[in-house]
């Protein structure tokens, strides 16, 4: 079943002389419980990509559905709740929110939510367990690795119990041995939590976890391989 | 939620900044309530002072002594009207006083005085007279005896139990001239009532006069000066058209004037001060959010209402001036109890320049509510004020260039 579908997606910038076109007229479309990676070179448009896939840029022109719905049709405000609720994202650079411990970043999104306390802690400790970070609730990110941080940013994506998570070059900062732990939590937690991953990413190992690869030149879709 | 832990947290990721930022507001109000404190303080003082000394809160003349002070616009109040102020529930105490002004001269020396007749024993209820006595007696055996400010005797060479001659104008112009003794000496703070002075009995002064039971004023006191205006409303009641009342700031507008002055330049200085903590204030916010461009941009990715976003960056300003505030209220609120307990007296040269210019020469402070509500509550409005400055960022805040930042 599609659960994201891209149709006639256009993204062009800067509409004078020197209009760089970053996504052109693309159609993809995602089922529940991929795990697929955008792969290309510098420029091809993957961030671009998933930005307008996860309500963050708007597109030039083209649809986004989500669940039937075009997401770039709704108001400002519900594209936000939108976001809260149904899409998880981790950056390359990790993100957490400094000032709150692991713990406290996991809880915060579900805060936002309105989830229950009682509900907010048992998660924590199943997502932080299942990062295998559970002994650093209690760290404050600049206390954490890198590998540490991208762990309880994925943990955080995975609070709000998402329907996808849109991860844009999550390894890009990791060694090898963090890059392959991180990985095969994703992978754990695509196939338990059943939700859907998909990756920008340059790197070779992603690929090689990926199911699905989608190669994007100059905006466009090269080529799009399930395995 | 946790938009109030996450708010304080931030504060303290640059230590330094944010005690800076705290440390302006602190001196801040600490300087406006300390200016405050001192200017209402002194204002009140001189106003009782004044007002004790010379008007009282209220007057009660005949109607054409306001704008002709003149024996004959002088009146003799009957038993009714004593009743009615014996019985007022807002007059604390009330005497009658008869004005005006005559020759002073002994020897070859003649200087122009202000001669006022009073009951001794209700006047010193109310403007403390005895307590400026330094020589002689404030009611001795004499009745006929006169009390001088001490510089006018000073320059008339007069002395306790010597005598000096009044010369002026009774009742319809009738010359009158008389002889008295000098029964005691007053020493006011203020040097302008030391040099032209002189208290006799309300009495002989009204038999001197050629106006024998006259007054030229009512002169009413009220326990607190908040209850001035409903004096004012009561004695309407006493419905004669002959009559006028009049408030401590009809009868002393100079005085209203030197202190909407003063009080207007302290608002001025105070102004100054804030909008310097505004613009600290403010400075510290542009930093903040500048730095944070991205995290602003990642919580409102992971979908965070930019509503809750402005409220968080609302809650820094807030905490901000709620901590300068606190911090200068537990220093300022003691010293300021203390001061008002332990007024400053002004000794040397100063003290005898502020006796000149007519101040009593003594630094005292107010620790009434306003003057530690005031600054607070102007602090807090700035930071409202300053927290729309990211309440705009936040709304134009484009979270896809915010996570490229």
């Amino acid at each position: 079943m599609s659960i994201i579908k891209i149709s006639n997606l256009t993204k062009v910038y800067d509409g004078s002389a020197n209009e760089i076109v970053a996504v052109n007229n693309l159609n993809l479309e995602f089922e529940k419980g991929e795990f697929a990676a955008i792969v290309g070179p510098s420029g091809s448009g993957k961030t671009t990509l998933l930005n307008m896939i996860g309500g963050l840029d708007r597109p030039t022109s083209g649809e986004v559905n989500i669940d039937g719905q075009d997401i770039w049709r709704l108001s400002s405000r519900k594209l936000t709740d939108f976001r809260l609720k149904n899409i998880g994202f981790v950056f390359q650079s990790y993100n957490l929110i400094p000032v709150l411990t692991a713990g406290e970043n996991t809880e915060f999104i579900m805060q936002l939510q309105g989830k229950p306390r009682n509900e907010r802690s048992r998660r924590i400790k199943e997502l932080l367990e299942a990062v295998g970070i559970a002994d650093r609730e209690k760290s404050r990110p600049n206390k954490l690795s890198g590998g540490q941080q991208q762990r309880v940013a994925v943990a955080r994506a995975l609070a709000s119990k998402p329907t996808f998570i849109l991860a844009d070059e999550p390894t890009a900062n990791l060694d090898s041995k963090s890059t392959e732990t991180l990985l095969e939590i994703m992978e754990l937690l695509n196939k338990t939590e059943d939700v859907t991953f998909i990756f920008s990413t340059h790197d070779a190992r992603v690929v090689k976890k990926a199911r699905r690869v989608i190669t994007l030149v100059d905006g466009k879709v090269e080529s799009d391989v399930s395995k | 939620m946790k938009l109030l832990k996450i708010a304080w947290r931030n504060l303290w990721r640059n230590r330094k900044r944010t005690l800076i930022t705290i440390a302006s507001v602190f001196f801040g109000v600490l300087w406006a309530v300390a200016l405050s404190s001192l200017q209402t303080g002194s204002f009140d003082n001189m106003v009782d002072n004044m007002v004790s000394f010379t008007t009282g809160y209220a007057q009660i003349q005949n109607i054409d002594y306001k704008d002709n002070k003149s024996l004959n616009n002088g009146f003799i109040p009957d038993e009714e009207l004593y009743n009615f102020l014996d019985n007022n529930e807002f007059i604390s105490k009330y005497t009658s006083r008869l004005s005006t002004f005559s020759l002073i001269a002994t020897g070859e020396k003649s200087y122009g005085t202000a001669v006022i007749g009073v009951n001794f024993e209700n006047e010193d209820k109310i403007s403390k007279l005895s307590q400026w006595i330094i020589q002689g007696s404030y009611s001795g055996d004499d009745p006929g005896g006169v009390l001088l400010g001490e510089l006018l005797a000073n320059k008339l060479e007069v002395n306790t139990g010597d005598t000096i001659i009044l010369i002026g104008q009774g009742y319809h112009g009738v010359q009158v001239a008389g002889l008295f003794a000098v029964r005691g000496l007053l020493k006011f703070p203020i040097s302008e009532l030391n040099r032209q002075i002189l208290y006799m009995d309300i009495g002989t002064a009204g038999d001197f006069f050629q106006v024998p039971g006259t007054v030229t004023s009512l002169i009413l006191m009220v326990e607190k000066p908040g209850t001035l205006t409903a004096l004012m409303k009561s004695l309407e009641q006493i419905d004669n058209p002959e009559f006028v009342y009049l408030r401590w700031e009809d009868l002393q507008p100079q005085l209203v004037q030197l202190i909407d002055g003063k009080t207007s330049s302290g608002k001025i200085f105070i102004i100054i001060l804030f909008i310097i903590i505004a613009f600290g204030i403010l400075g510290t916010f542009i930093m903040m959010i500048a730095e944070r461009e991205r995290e602003l941009g990642i919580m409102i990715a992971i979908g965070m209402n930019r509503l809750w976003l402005s409220l968080i960056l609302f809650l820094e300003s807030l905490l901000i001036a709620a901590t300068g505030v606190f911090f200068s209220f537990i220093f300022c609120i003691p010293l300021v109890n203390y001061f008002v307990r332990n007024p400053i007296k002004i000794g040397g040269e100063m003290g005898e320049l502020y006796g000149e210019m007519g101040f009593e020469p003594v630094l005292i402070f107010s620790n009434e509510i306003h003057i530690f509500l005031n600054p607070a509550i102007s602090i807090f409005i700035i930071s409202i004020v300053i927290a729309i400055y990211p309440l705009i960022s936040v709304i134009r805040l484009k979270a896809v260039n915010a996570l490229r930042a």
